[in-house]
């Protein structure tokens, strides 16, 4: 696990002042403070469509995305669905 | 065949091919394959979104969901509680709210954690899921899975990938004469023989991956499966005969020399 990744979102600077650490898949990152799950998801450039997104193991509502500020710390899963029939 | 479909929970599927997307070259091969099988409902894998590769495409993109049921499944979970994560995860990525739930209790067989299952069973239908079990062959589980609320039940043929076709065929053939829910036979299916067998005992449906996607030639052994659950299917509608020891004459007797 890299303990600092790439530094995403110089947009939103407004909201909040520097960066904030996530944990994100696993990785670590860091975004601008005030950033929500759908700027998160554009930086990815993941459709927000297609994909469920847990913040500290809470399930965020797609109809969320774009109102659900992250904070310091919170470790995001992004999930999608890939190929598979039953146990690989 | 087409006044013959399979309704699971109101929902209505004209083939009683079900397939998985997992072990193909490709997401193209994916696509031809499930077009040859005719499947209108196709299972996927809930995994993380590869947020380093961003290049890398989207099954989705490749199943259209308004042509397809997409069926979530909870492969590759051991616990009652990562199973109940995976099925709601599935279910707010928006595509529906079924779920192929598994409850895997064993690495090597990949035989399921019945006990599991029906606990992690009843927390989803609690909530609204409409759960379809991976379940042993075993007529007792099927039926609490019935109880609890399952509207349907897939047992398996044999252990998952391995191709053994139905192992258990007196086991397959109480549940489909007690559970009086459509059944699934799912995984362990080798060749269209397997399938048309698991018809002609009278499942409702055939649910499988590896016998198509590892098969040296995915697309045509796809059709073979459509063709074979279809046979399958129209031999156990038209009643065989019965087995006798010795022969009947097929020809009369009458006018010969």
């Amino acid at each position: 696990m890299r303990e600092s990744g790439t530094a995403i979102g110089m947009v939103k600077q407004q909201e909040g002042q520097g960066t904030i650490r996530l944990q994100v898949n696993g990785e670590g990152r860091t975004a601008s403070a005030g950033f929500t799950i759908a700027d998160l998801l554009h930086e990815l450039e993941i459709r927000p469509d297609r994909v469920a997104v847990e913040v500290n193991l809470e399930i965020v509502d797609q109809q969320e995305f774009e109102r659900r500020g992250l904070c310091e710390g919170d470790r995001i899963e992004i999930i999608s669905f890939i190929g598979g029939g039953t146990e690989e | 065949m087409n006044d013959d479909r399979l309704v699971i929970a109101g929902r209505e599927f004209k083939s009683r091919l079900w397939v998985g997307t997992g072990k193909y070259k490709d997401f193209i091969e994916t696509q031809k394959a499930i077009e040859a099988s005719g499947a209108d409902v196709v299972t996927v894998a809930v995994r993380r979104v590869n947020i380093t590769d961003r290049s890398k495409e989207n099954l989705l993109d490749y199943l259209d969901p308004k042509k397809y049921t997409i069926l979530p499944n909870t492969a590759g979970c051991y616990t009652v509680e990562d199973a109940v994560r995976y099925a709601r995860l599935a279910r707010a990525a928006g595509v529906s709210d079924l779920v192929k739930l598994e409850v895997i209790g064993d690495e090597r067989t990949l035989f399921p954690d019945t006990a599991g299952l029906i606990e992690a069973a009843k927390i989803l239908i609690k909530e609204g899921f409409v759960v379809l079990p991976y379940t042993n062959d075993d007529p007792v589980v099927a039926k609490k899975l019935v109880d609890i609320g399952c509207p349907a039940v897939m047992p398996l043929a044999a252990p998952i990938g391995s191709g053994l076709g139905i192992r258990n065929p007196y086991n397959l053939k109480i549940i489909l004469e007690t559970v009086k829910v459509p059944i699934i036979v799912d995984a362990g299916v080798g060749t269209a023989s397997d399938a048309a067998l698991a018809m002609e005992y009278g499942a409702d449906a055939v649910l499988m991956n590896t016998a198509i996607a590892g098969a040296r030639d995915p697309i045509a052994m796809a059709e073979a499966m459509k063709y074979a659950v279809e046979a399958g299917r129209l031999a156990f509608k038209a009643g065989r005969i019965p087995r006798k020891l010795y022969a009947t004459a097929s020809s009369p007797i009458e006018g010969m020399l």
